[in-house]
């Protein structure tokens, strides 16, 4: 029974979903609520609250009570007006998506959005999102911007797309939900999730061929040299920062410049997923160590090369890597 | 690249639980809604109700503020259950109107226990509205439209206060609010005041308030018995004439009519025979018309003035006794128009056994006033100078009139008439209709209320319960003819009025003050107040309404068009409601900036629009890039609002010129259509 009416629910809420976005389609990454696009509904309260009303018209033409009667159409008056001050509160605020950060696999992605109040009158009690802790936009003041955050689990690898989010509102007495939706069709990219440290000698293999001699650690301080984009902001010599102004980098013996192979056939063929999720422990790693490397997948190479956008190439590599695309 | 687009999967499937528990200034907001909504009850409910109620508020309170945890739920459970158990047991049902207060305040109270959701609290607020409802049904005074803002308002800011998340606001921002969404419903709960098709009840049964106002008038009348004359001020009724009033000397309102008399009691012959319609008038009086407004007594009683010849009320008619009756019981404020003629009715035919009822004299007791009824009317030489002699008889004695009369033993009449001579209306009214039987002629008791009190400040007449009356009617020549004898003891009182023939007896105990002018004026004033609340507000219903669409151009005004005129007046109005909602919703910019806003509209749409990104001069380089012709003209405007709105140089005129200098900037479009793969 209970199945049933979910279904029965979720099928519906998919018909309404489609429907809204034939009516809306896709919003650009700015976008100003009109109000033709702003739903309203009453809240549970809300039909509680009619359901009071109609009662006490009852008991008012029941006891032919004007006073009664006053009463229940003054609470009716107030009630139409929220519907007034909720659709209001939310019409023509705006919203401007403002960045996104690829994550691994597991964590939470985070979209950031700012929300604007462009409107003379103050926007109060927003609610961005709908999970169960949305943000919160206690008050905006005329002209006022405030930055929300919608977070997004992760579970898999590749692109994450972000569904649909809502702002909506409660505001002024809880008796009606205001709400729109915003599609941007925004997506980031979830890396692989790195394997662990510890595993890396399990695998049987250790993924790495060097072209040079074994790097031995970072031990050896070796000299300064000026700073190139993609080094490394561990390896920023902040002392000689504070004190000259000059960005200097400190080079260790250990940190040899010979690049490191990172290479899909030299991982045991166990699982393709542990395969990339290992793959990618060894491109954090190689970035933290600020060695150059190169990244070799059937089908492409990357590399060798260090920095911060090699290292968002070759994990983003990983993590849309497909198997049965490319072998 | 093949990527891999997939629908993330939410943070957390579970939605509820958006609204967290409630903030301590939620709870107190909750506490005080349920202490003012619930205070005019407190002391109509059981003490009880009120201790526990009191008690559960309390501990909330120090449970809020110390942030203890709430009671589980079977505590709660059985609290409540225990709670409705103590009602039913304490008021043996659930439907009258303390019951139903009581079981409000405990639900509510109970309610308090439970505020996790934004539902929970809200439904307390639901209930301390029922409550409000509750107190009109007691009360519908001038002050109940103050105690109806008050409560709505506070309800609605702790309404909204437990809407919110996070904290709450300050409690005169929530009352402004509330305030301000009052006054804005205001208009639509007028037109539906105005509007709303009234249909009448009762759907069910009406429990009776205790303290219903009760009438001087009864069903008996025992003059013997009462010691004292209890005067109540309290409106019977009020009436406005359509045209001048009569002489308050002349205004008989009558009430039931008693023609059973056990020597001690008069009460009425028979229980109310069927209401039948108005004989004619004589045709040579006066014509008065009137509209009286009822205040709810509980019977039948119209109280027409005497005689009633026509009347709007349906269902209403004359009884065997030529009382005019209204349909059902009167239980609520009631408004009604009639015509009477102070003529008295036209000869009719009366059924033998009323006129034998008129004529019987108890044989146990009154001996001595039988036979100087039977004296009398052997020394008269017909029935009408007889009744003249009666009359007579009283104003000769030394009748007095008084509201403290002695209580009299087994022969009251006897021992009135020649031992006593003290009373006020029911003593001569009595003792003169066994007179008159003993003489032969049939006669019987009227009671109901004589004069009335001019408001001069409302044009309408008050008749208060003090202003009852009793008299008599005689059977003459085919029609009853009334006889007053407290007008031959004390003709002040039928003259003046009740309260002034008192006032200038000084024998009842007025308040002092009543005799000030000034405070009369001001009591004046507050009546007038009253019956225009009573009339206007109280007294509005379908009546009211069917004149509304009378006056909108309805000859026959039916539900129906109550409907569409009231859906197409709120159609406009929420029209119009919305329109003014709309109306400064964006902010405007100040005219500097209004300026420069469209002098980067009009140059991009010669050049390309301006980034958001892209402040005045790094934008005017790229347009004069673009547009060398223009470039002399907008490096003088750009100079200008830079020196306007950065630099802080420039004044009032240079501002000027720079509005002035955009408004005459109107550049061409594009000289040359920019190659395809241009930029």
């Amino acid at each position: 029974m209970n199945a049933i009416a979910r279904r029965l629910a979720g099928t519906f809420e998919n018909k309404v979903q489609a429907w809204a976005r034939r009516r809306q389609g896709i919003d650009p990454p700015s976008v100003r609520l009109a109000s033709r696009r702003i739903y309203i509904l009453p809240t549970r309260a809300g039909l509680i609250f009619a359901g009071v009303v109609f009662t006490m018209l009852l008991g008012s033409m029941n006891y032919n009570n004007n006073m009664g009667f006053a009463l229940t159409f003054l609470l009716a008056g107030i009630g139409i007006i929220s519907i007034y001050h909720c659709h209001r509160n939310l019409a023509d605020v705006c919203v401007h998506f403002a960045g996104s950060h690829p994550v691994f696999n597991g964590e939470t992605a985070r979209f950031s959005f700012v929300i604007e109040n462009t409107s003379s009158h103050v926007r109060e009690q927003l609610q961005f999102g709908s999970g169960p802790r949305p943000d919160r936009c206690d008050q905006l003041l005329p002209g006022a911007r405030q930055t929300v955050i919608e977070r997004v689990a992760t579970s898999r690898r590749g692109w994450l797309h972000l569904p649909r989010l809502s702002v909506s509102c409660r505001y002024p007495l809880g008796l009606f939900r205001a709400w729109t939706w915003i599609d941007m069709d925004l997506t980031e990219i979830v890396y692989p999730q790195p394997a662990p440290a510890a595993s890396m000698s399990a695998t049987g293999g250790t993924g790495l061929t060097t072209t040079g001699r074994r790097t031995s650690g970072d031990d050896d301080f070796s000299g300064l040299r000026h700073y190139r984009i993609g080094d490394p902001p561990k390896r920023i010599a902040w002392k000689v920062l504070a004190r000259t102004g000059e960005m200097l980098i400190t080079e260790y013996d250990g940190a040899s410049d010979s690049p490191v192979w990172i290479d899909w056939q030299a991982f045991a063929p166990a699982d393709s997923e542990q395969r990339l999720s290992l793959m990618a422990r060894r491109v954090v790693d190689a970035d933290t160590a600020g060695q150059p490397w190169g990244l070799r997948l059937p089908g492409q190479t990357l590399g060798p090369q260090r920095g911060a956008v090699h290292r968002h190439a070759c994990l983003a590599a990983l993590a849309l890597f497909d198997e049965a695309g490319q072998v | 690249m093949i990527g891999k687009r997939r629908k993330a999967v939410p943070a957390t499937t579970e939605r509820r639980s958006e609204t967290p528990e409630a903030s301590t200034g939620q709870i107190i907001w909750l506490i005080a809604t349920i202490a003012v909504t619930g205070a005019p009850h407190a002391l109509h409910v059981h003490p009880w109700v009120s201790l526990v109620v009191i008690a559960i508020l309390t501990w909330r309170l120090v449970a809020a503020l110390k942030r203890r945890p709430l009671p589980r739920p079977w505590v709660r459970v059985s609290l409540t259950l225990l709670g409705f158990a103590g009602v039913l047991v304490s008021y043996q049902q659930l439907s009258g109107l303390s019951a139903g207060a009581a079981l409000l305040l405990v639900m509510a109270a109970m309610k308090l226990l439970e505020t996790r959701g934004h539902r929970d609290r809200a439904i307390v607020i639901f209930i301390c509205y029922f409550l409000l409802f509750t107190t009109f049904l007691r009360a519908q005074e001038i002050w109940s439209l103050a105690w109806l803002v008050i409560g709505t308002v506070v309800a609605t800011a702790a309404l909204f206060q437990v809407a919110r998340t996070g904290r709450v606001v300050p409690a005169p921002v929530a009352v402004t609010q509330a305030a301000r969404l009052l006054l804005q419903a205001l208009p639509i709960a007028l037109l539906l005041f105005l509007l709303f098709p009234r249909i009448p009840g009762p759907f069910w049964s009406l429990p009776r308030a205790s303290d219903q106002a009760a009438s001087g008038l009864s069903d008996e009348l025992s003059p013997g018995d009462i010691g004292e004359l209890a005067l109540s001020d309290k409106v019977a009724f009020r009436v406005r004439f359509e045209g001048p009033a009569p002489d308050p000397a002349d205004m008989y309102w009558r009430g039931p009519v008693m023609s059973r008399f056990d020597g001690r009691r008069w009460s009425q012959r028979q229980s109310t025979p069927r209401p039948r319609a108005a004989g004619a008038a004589q045709p040579d009086t006066t014509e008065i018309a009137y509209e009286l407004t009822l205040e709810p007594h509980g019977n039948k009683w119209l109280l027409a003035l005497e005689t009633p010849i026509r009347w709007d009320m349906p269902g209403a008619g004359l009884s065997g006794t030529d009382q005019l009756l209204a349909e059902r019981d009167i239980d609520r404020r009631l408004s009604w128009r009639g015509t009477s003629t102070l003529g008295g009715p036209r000869p009719r035919y009366e059924r033998p056994d009323a006129l034998g009822a008129a004529r019987q004299v108890p044989v146990v007791n009154n001996p001595r006033s039988a036979e100087l009824g039977r004296t009398l009317r052997r020394a008269a030489g017909s029935d009408a100078a007889f009744l003249d002699a009666l009359l007579a008889y009283f104003a000769g004695r030394d009748f007095a009139y008084t509201l403290r009369p002695p209580t009299l033993g087994a022969n009251p009449v006897d021992e009135f008439l020649f031992e006593t001579r003290r009373g006020f209306c029911g003593h001569y009214a009595s003792a003169f209709t066994l007179l008159a039987r003993a003489g032969g002629v049939p006669t019987r008791v009227v009671t109901g209320y004589q004069g009335g009190e001019k408001n001069p400040l409302g044009d309408y007449w008050i008749v208060r319960q003090s202003d009852a009356h009793a008299w008599s009617e005689a059977w003459l020549d085919g029609r009853w003819v009334r006889y007053d004898p407290t007008a031959s003891v004390a003709p002040d009182r039928i003259e003046y009025g009740f309260s002034e023939a008192m006032g200038r007896r000084a024998e009842i105990t007025r308040d002092l003050l009543a005799r000030n002018p000034a405070f009369m004026r001001l009591a004046m004033s507050w009546d007038a107040l009253n019956a225009g609340w009573n009339r206007w507000v109280l007294g509005f219903g379908p009546e009211a309404q069917s004149s509304i669409l009378r006056f909108i151009g309805f000859r026959q005004p039916a539900i129906e068009h109550l409907v569409i005129t009231m859906s197409i007046a709120a159609t406009l109005l929420l029209l119009l409601i919305g329109i003014s909602q709309r109306r400064g919703a964006r902010m405007k910019p100040d005219a500097l900036t209004a300026a420069y806003l469209r002098l980067c509209r009009r140059t991009g749409e010669a050049t390309r629009a301006r980034r958001p990104s892209e402040g005045p001069g790094e934008y005017l380089a790229a347009c004069c890039a673009q547009r060398p012709d223009l470039a002399a003209e907008l490096q003088r405007l750009v100079g200008l609002y830079i020196g306007l709105r950065y630099d802080g140089t420039g004044d009032a005129s240079t501002r000027q010129e720079f509005i002035d200098g955009v408004r005459a900037f109107r550049p061409q479009r594009r000289l040359h259509p920019e190659p395809k793969n241009g930029r």
